[in-house]
């Protein structure tokens, strides 16, 4: 019989008592493993995808660039340039000679026949290796062409995902730092928001209607024209912690932007949301509109969601997703709807995400970090796990372990977050668990 | 590369090595994969391959890290094989590098002989597959990979007559196809490799994270002693090809044949089973023609079709014969990967076929990218596309119906189910091309007709007779 749980994983699994204290964490995954996780790389092409017109070169072999290639459901209201795949396909000659000399000659050739604005080139593993001097190239690119072009040292070896997320914050600073002196308005800017299926949208739309112009987003529908505009905000909303709390800080520090941590799912999270960041701005008015706004919203979702109710109450759910901060506010979704969460776990949660995950959590639930199939296989059937919420890659495990599944990934076409997104979330949720096809897989063996 | 950005690929035709050579292993029973490099090639391997094949798709990395990357891998590689070994318990691993275990010149071979050494007794046969994503695509990682697997297995030369089947990545559903078609023909066969059951899995009522189907290392062995070595692919490399080495290494004769769709496929394949003692069985020749009945039901709407056939060099060639048999006009076939005897395979009938209807310009493409091959879709006038779900925003910007029938298929369920081998398989293309004309047809003819030739009704004037 195989083993489920490697001895060098089992501090990073938190089961009955111990209350998400000790998940060990921000630790590079386990070789053999078979971690979910991505690497640096991907985590700094979440970040900065979204970002409409910028050409997003991948330097490199072509794999890492075939395997990212318009595979995430940011939407735009402008370029769709972001949706293009470009790499410098690099090959065994260039692995021996070096690749910078490509490199130029592909940035000199878009810069010509495309005329962009803004070029972000990662490095992928092997750069960093064959010693390919991509700031040379990006620096005199830019003096050549006058426009932005920005290095993303981003092989995967360095660090996890995590790092990715701060080498785009990075990225993303280099370009607002040369535009802070302009003179500041009243508004707020969304960090890490993806406008994944126009989730961005639809919290853009609340804060209008509420009265709160939003200034800048990143990198949901971003551009560079938009993005340089964002140091004139007077405050940051940080939905995604894992990936921009660190740019964040970093605003706050050089470009003094204080900011506010926000979630806009699920009812609780979206209208404590929407009332912090009006309290936030100061203005009585504003938080009184917040107030009828979020009374509005709420009363208009609650039929839906008593609706639904009886079908999902007392189910158990199991939560694998990215960050922590997506991680609690599903575990409050869930419980809202009266299920109860028996294992919860993120490819790249923080300490502190745990210890709120641990505090939100049954007693007995399994917390666990950087999770691998078999751990997530053992789990959801010891819990009884009616439901998966997870990723790609997590779906056909759930499946053919006979577990509904809910897509809370960057490929989903349907918008998770808001109220909006309460009834998408509950209506997919429904449709799985409630699904006819469970009754008869579930009998799978009783032919004849 | 692209043909509008020479210095740049614009919208890849094509994955890398490790990830065919970790397809290819899923077709050995009890193996696992671990690709010895960073992790995020594993992770994304494995993402592209569960949304085609609709398959909890397990491989392993070593997970490099900085540190690794600069002092050797040694360690991780050593760690990730116990490690996985604790997880799967398999009897067979297959150790496939990446680009950057190779470019730090990881000696994956020694590493190996290391690790037996220190775990003495333990029954698994771990197999190396030199695979950096920079030397090729997925193709040439999954003939790597099956190449790897017939040079490392012990040989079993004890005559046993069967019948070796080498294949290029076919679907699950054309696999088993594959299997049964032998057996029907009354033939013993061993397929290298078998993705039957391991990437098109049942539902049971306990999951097995080991997959329990492929072909059995012991097998594999016997196929030096085989009679025949049957390989679909005209483009792998002698030094690429399991039939070119089991031939000179244990004279295992082979013919190397075009995968077997359409006519001529199937007649080929057809011939060298029964050269080689298969008999031809009448629901054979009812079905060959039930083929010829629909070929004549379809031709002339298929005669309006300009198709663009993109894809693995094999299935390129074999496709676009069927299209040339069928009047389709390819007007673009084109290949991701390096392929210099593409044009060799396809062009002489392609240009057969064009000139039937007057088409003066075709283009076969290798080593390209999908921003060439929509420029050519539009220069072209391509109405058909055949190949992977990668097009399926030409498609939609240009308005051409795409069929899916190539890896990766990412927009639609049942990518693992495709069929395009066989009659059957063939069929089903053929009818997919006819149907797309005829729906192009009937969505237009009215409309086009009336622009065209009604001009208003003189006698009642402007408004007509209402
Ligand atoms: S091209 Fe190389 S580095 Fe990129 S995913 Fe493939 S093996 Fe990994
Ligand atoms: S080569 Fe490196 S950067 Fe590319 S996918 Fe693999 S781990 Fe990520």
């Amino acid at each position: 019989m195989a083993n489920n749980i490697l001895d060098e994983r089992q501090c990073s699994i938190s089961g009955v008592d111990q209350k998400g204290r000790g998940v060990a964490c921000e630790k590079e995954s386990v070789s053999g493993a078979v971690s979910q996780r991505a690497c640096v790389y991907c985590g700094a092409r979440v970040v900065l995808n979204p970002i409409t017109d910028a050409y997003h070169i991948v330097h490199g072999p072509i794999g890492c660039a075939s395997y990212t290639w318009d595979i995430r459901g940011s939407l735009t209201s402008g370029s769709e340039t972001y949706r293009n795949s470009y790499s410098t396909d690099l090959r065994e000659t260039d692995i021996v000679f070096g690749g910078a000399g490509k490199l130029t000659k592909a940035i000199d050739e878009l810069a010509e026949k495309a005329s962009p604005k803004l070029i972000f080139v990662y490095a992928t593993c092997i750069v960093g290796v064959i010693g390919d001097d991509i700031e040379a190239v990006c620096r005199s690119a830019e003096e050549r062409h006058g426009i932005r072009v920005v290095p993303v040292k981003a092989p995967g070896f360095s660090g996890t995902k995590t790092q990715g997320y701060k080498l785009a914050c990075d990225a993303i600073m280099q370009l607002m730092l040369p535009h802070s002196g302009q003179p500041k308005q009243f508004g707020v800017n969304i960090l890490g928001d993806y406008n994944l299926a126009g989730e961005m949208w639809i919290i853009k739309g609340y804060l209008e209607a509420i009265g709160i112009p939003v200034i800048s987003t990143i990198a949901g529908d971003s551009s560079y024209g938009k993005l340089i505009r964002a140091p004139g905000a007077a405050l940051n909303l940080v939905q995604c912690a894992g990936s921009s709390e660190y740019l964040a800080e970093r605003m706050d520090g050089e470009l003094g932007i204080p900011y506010i941590k926000v979630s806009f799912f699920g009812v609780e999270d979206t209208v404590a949301s929407i009332l912090r960041v009006a309290d936030a701005l100061g203005d009585p008015v504003l938080s009184a509109n917040a107030r009828d706004f979020a009374a509005k919203r709420t009363a208009e979702a609650m039929p839906f969601i008593e609706k639904y109710r009886p079908k999902l109450e007392g189910k158990r759910a199991a939560i694998f997703v990215g960050g922590g901060y997506k991680a609690i506010s599903l575990i409050r979704q869930f419980n809202e709807l009266g299920m109860k969460t028996v294992v919860v776990g993120t490819q790249t949660g923080k300490k502190d995400e745990y210890e709120t995950i641990g505090a939100l959590a049954d007693k007995d639930t399994v917390i666990l970090d950087d999770a691998n199939p078999a751990e997530l296989e053992q789990f959801m059937l010891e819990k009884h796990a009616d439901i998966l919420v997870g990723g790609v890659k997590e779906r056909p495990l759930a499946y053919k372990l006979g577990i509904p599944f809910c897509d809370h990934n960057h490929e989903r076409k349907h918008p998770l977050a808001g109220f909006e997104g309460i009834e998408n979330f509950i209506s997919e949720i429904n449709l799985s668990i409630n699904s006819p096809v469970w009754g008869y897989v579930r009998g799978c063996e009783e032919i004849g | 590369m692209s043909e509008n950005l020479v210095n740049l690929n614009v919208n890849p035709c094509k994955m890398c090595m490790p990830m065919g050579a970790a397809t290819a292993l899923y077709g050995i029973r009890g193996c696992m994969s671990i690709l010895h490099g960073s992790q995020g090639c594993a992770t994304y391997i494995r993402r592209h391959m569960a949304t085609h094949f609709n398959e909890p798709i397990d491989i392993a990395s070593s997970s490099l890290t900085e540190q690794g990357t600069v002092f050797g891998g040694e360690a991780n590689l050593l760690k990730g094989i116990s490690n996985l070994i604790k997880l799967y318990r398999p009897e067979v691993i297959g150790v496939c590098t990446t680009c950057l275990a190779e470019t730090i010149g990881e000696d994956v071979g020694a590493i190996i002989g290391k690790f037996h050494e220190q775990n003495p007794g333990l029954d698994v046969k771990i197999i190396r597959v030199a695979s950096p994503g920079y030397g090729g695509t997925q193709n040439e990682g999954f003939f790597a990979a099956l190449r790897a697997v017939a040079g490392q297995v012990e040989p079993d030369r004890e005559p046993n007559g069967k019948i070796n089947i080498v294949t290029p990545m076919v679907s699950p559903a054309d696999m088993r196809w594959l299997k049964a078609f032998l057996g029907g023909m009354g033939l013993d066969a061993i397929f290298l490799p078998d993705l039957s059951d391991n990437l098109d899995g049942v539902t049971e009522k306990t999951y097995q994270r080991l997959k329990t189907g492929g072909t059995s290392l012991g097998e594999i062995s016997k196929m030096a002693g085989a009679k025949l070595t049957v390989e679909f692919s005209e483009h792998a490399k002698p030094d690429e090809s399991p039939a070119v080495f089991l031939h000179e290494t244990y004279g295992v004769p082979f013919v190397r044949l075009p995968l077997p769709m359409g006519v001529r496929g199937m007649d080929s394949f057809v011939e060298v089973l029964r050269r080689h003692g298969g008999t031809v069985s009448h629901d054979l020749i009812k079905e060959r023609g039930r083929y010829l009945d629909a070929m004549v039901d379809g031709h002339k709407y298929c005669a309006k079709a300009r198709a663009a056939v993109f894809g693995d060099p094999d299935f390129v060639t074999a496709a676009v014969r069927l299209c040339c048999e069928n009047g389709i006009v390819p007007v673009i076939a084109a290949t991701g990967s390096v392929c210099p005897t593409l044009k060799a395979a396809v062009r002489e009938e392609m240009d057969a076929c064009a000139e039937i209807s007057f088409v003066e310009n075709t283009r076969i493409l290798e080593d390209c990218d999908f921003d060439a091959i929509e420029k050519y879709c539009a220069e072209l006038g391509v109405n058909l596309l055949i190949g992977s779900s990668d097009s399926r925003r030409i498609s939609r910007k240009l308005g051409i119906p795409l069929i899916r029938c190539a890896f990766p298929i990412h927009d639609h369920v049942g990518g693992q189910r495709v069929r395009t081998l066989g009659f059957e398989g063939s069929l089903n293309i053929l009818d997919q091309a006819a149907n797309a004309m005829l729906d192009r047809t009937e969505a237009r003819f009215r409309g086009d007709l009336y622009d065209r030739f009604y001009k208003g009704d003189a006698a009642f004037g402007e408004e007509g007779i209402g």
